[in-house]
């Protein structure tokens, strides 16, 4: 609600630019916002989860399951579920309500990553190292998704097709309910490192060992899926020092692409996905970045630092309107000539004024409806919350 | 609804009883679950009561002075409090203990109020601040250098990102939770002079204000036009300190379009200091000790939010 309230100019920004918060709570591998913006999930290199709160910046919730470095977060839509997987070779789904672990999948490797559909929590999939992906689900357990390898596998946001990328640089389309592979096609001669695919469900990007990232437009899933094909419609690759992409996203309306690179580069890379071009680069710490995460919400970069573990949040900064603090001060782009109304300085007796002014408050007020949407056209609802625990949560040493 | 309508069919008397704080009550707010409400008194302690029977539970002791103002979080089993000993404080219900103790403000704090989502608090002081706190931490996150004179109120919006605050320098103020940022400034000062403000509150869509002022008058601010869209008046005489009551021990509901007084419920003989409103059912407590609560008739449950049901 403050949104409407700021600058308009400022608050329709596209991206953060400067880099604000550092957070130190132990050494940070993975981190993930819930949909509302309200929390960060931290995953640390000891297997420790944390709940981060986007207000305080402080932690409220400890999750303990894990005893390896977390491999992959992925939140529910609605707020309340947490999946998480492991370097343990665990793969768990937490209920923060309660605070506990609800469900427990364990493999016989390591997990790449797992994650369930945004339709249901219940149907997960997963990439195991040097194995086949697998497809969990209620009624028939732990079942293979596909015979060759995968690096990660991923639900389309329509929650109906998986896309898995394979070590051999195939890109797979899986029908959700028949498990059969509709689409294959090569993009890449080395293996595919990571998937992300728009929230609208248009656009993919590729990250691939071959050190570019190919962005795709997908084709109409209700047409004949021997018609699809997948045509690069741009590659970013750094062309002086050829590095490796460690981690990529989009923004909500895919209009930018952000990614992070290995070794020295210690930036964010943005491009916008229309023409390609590269618009910005989030400059900031002096440690390379592994992974990244976009707060559409509240308009938050996040990064995690290779060697401190630290969490760094590039964030928006508004300037403070000078015209709010009184309400007859009005800011204005240049000199305006003032003209006396005729009737300014008229004298009218003050009863006069009032009693005109009470008859004139006959318009029917709701004080009940709710906006829908917030000035960056949000959808506004009361989303999930975790509870605080006002008794303080008991850090260890190193997450203080 | 038309004002000839019988006032007893508006609201019927549940219970009463009486305070047992040693000195006068300042507050009374009942938990989001209905299942207590509590007190707050010049004698620096709270009690907690049983809300359906009345019955005294507990008390919560270890503020130094009298406190102010009180506020439940959301899971109904915490309480925060304000006081004069320049401190706010976090108990735990159940085992009555206090569990932070919040310093920092450089006089009496007046106000406090949690945000929806119970990880921060708000306070507003004499010390003409208004500080957010980590409610979890007890860490002051901002201070707000908000006003030239005592806060009297502060309120969250809905969904938390706005703060309002009153003040007796006759401004109400919005600040951005998130930056602390002055977003907004209202006065409303026909004639050259504005009065104190006592109390401000969101409307529950958040798009409203609904303040009250030394000169007898709650008023509606459609707070992003700057304009006053109601003026409500008739209420006799809307107590210095506490707006949701009335001098002449009175509460006044009124009709939030027509502006008529709709009700007047009589509490007490001495001033009515505070009400709160959970449901259909009104808590009132007035400056002699009397705690009272009302059941409102289907025509409050029908269009409840038709009804300014305050001072």
């Amino acid at each position: 609600m403050n949104l409407a309230l700021l600058d308009p100019f400022a608050v329709l920004k596209e991206f953060p630019e400067t880099l604000t918060h550092t957070l130190n709570f132990g050494h940070s591998v993975y981190i993930k916002y819930n949909n509302s913006g309200d929390y960060l999930a931290s995953g640390l290199s000891s297997g420790t989860i944390l709940i981060i709160d986007n207000d305080t910046k402080n932690v409220i919730r400890k999750l303990q399951g894990h005893i390896r470095a977390i491999q992959s977060l992925k939140w529910s839509s609605c707020g309340r579920y947490l999946l998480s997987s492991s370097r343990d070779w665990k793969c768990l789904l937490w209920d923060l309500k309660f605070n506990k672990i609800i469900k427990k999948f364990n493999f016989n490797g390591p997990i790449w990553n797992a994650e369930f559909s945004s339709k249901n929590i219940s149907d997960i999939v997963v990439a195991l190292y040097d194995n086949t992906p697998k497809i969990i689900d209620e009624t028939h357990g732990i079942r293979d998704l596909d015979d060759d390898k995968s690096l990660v596998t991923t639900f389309h946001p329509d929650g109906e097709h998986i896309f898995i990328g394979t070590n051999k640089g195939i890109i797979k389309i899986i029908s959700r309910e028949t498990l059969e592979v509709l689409f294959t096609q090569k993009i890449s001669n080395s293996s595919i490192k990571n998937i992300v695919i728009s929230s609208n469900g248009r656009k993919m990007a590729i990250n691939s060992s071959d050190r570019i990232i190919r962005q795709i437009t997908l084709p109409e899933f209700s047409t004949d899926s021997s018609l699809w094909e997948l045509e690069t419609d741009h590659k970013y690759q750094d062309v002086v020092n050829r590095l490796q992409w460690n981690s990529i996203l989009f923004n909500s309306n895919s209009e930018y692409l952000i990614a992070s690179a290995f070794g020295s580069a210690h930036v964010i890379y943005m491009w916008e996905t229309s023409m390609g071009s590269l618009v910005k680069i989030l400059e900031g710490p002096k440690e390379e970045l592994v992974d990244i995460e976009w707060n559409f919400r509240k308009c938050i970069i996040g990064a995690t630092g290779i060697d401190s573990g630290t969490i760094y949040l590039w964030t928006l900064v508004i300037p403070q309107k000078w015209s709010a603090l009184a309400p007859d001060f009005v800011e204005i782009e240049e000199n305006i000539d003032y003209e006396e109304k005729e009737d300014e300085f008229d004298i009218v007796p003050e009863d006069e004024i009032n009693q005109k002014q009470l008859n004139e408050e006959d318009e029917l007020i709701d004080i009940i409806t709710k906006d829908k949407t917030d000035a960056r056209g949000y959808q506004l609802d009361k989303p999930f919350v975790v509870d605080i625990c006002y008794d303080q949560i008991e850090l260890s040493e190193g997450e203080e | 609804m038309s004002e000839s309508q019988n006032q007893g069919e508006l609201y019927t008397l549940k219970y009463f009883t009486t305070s047992k704080h040693a000195k006068e009550t300042t507050t009374i707010k009942i938990s989001p679950n209905g299942i207590y409400f509590a007190t707050a008194s010049s004698d620096a302690n709270i009690h907690i009561f049983d809300f359906k029977t009345g019955s005294f539970i507990r008390y919560l002791g270890g503020h130094s002075r009298g406190i102010s103002d009180i506020a439940w979080s959301r899971d109904s089993k915490h309480i925060a409090s304000v006081s004069d000993d320049m401190s706010a404080r976090i108990w735990d219900i159940e085992y009555g203990e206090c569990i932070n103790v919040m310093e920092g403000h450089t006089f009496h704090v007046t106000c406090v109020e949690f945000n929806y989502k119970g990880n921060l608090l708000v306070t507003g002081s004499a010390d003409e601040a208004i500080r957010v706190w980590d409610a979890q931490s007890g860490k002051c996150l901002k201070t707000l250098s908000a006003h030239s004179d005592p806060i009297a109120s502060v309120d969250l919006s809905w969904d938390g990102t706005i703060i309002a605050s009153a003040s007796y320098d006759g401004l109400i103020r919005l600040f951005d939770t998130e930056s602390g940022q002055c977003l907004k400034t209202l006065i409303y000062d026909k004639g050259g002079s504005s009065f104190p403000v006592s109390y401000v509150r969101f409307s529950p869509n958040g798009n409203y204000l609904l303040a009250t002022s030394l000169d007898n008058t709650v008023r509606l601010w459609d707070y992003m036009n700057n304009r006053v869209v109601k003026t409500y008046q008739g209420g006799s005489g809307i107590s210095e300190k506490f707006t949701c009551g009335s001098e002449s021990g009175d509460v006044n509901v009124w009709d939030l379009q027509s502006k008529n007084v709709l009700s007047t419920i009589n509490v007490s003989s001495s001033p009515a200091l505070q009400i709160d409103v959970l449901g259909t059912i009104l808590i009132a407590v007035s400056l002699d000790g009397t705690i009272k609560v009302f059941e409102l008739s289907d025509d409050f449950k029908g269009n409840d939010s038709d009804r300014v049901e305050a001072d």
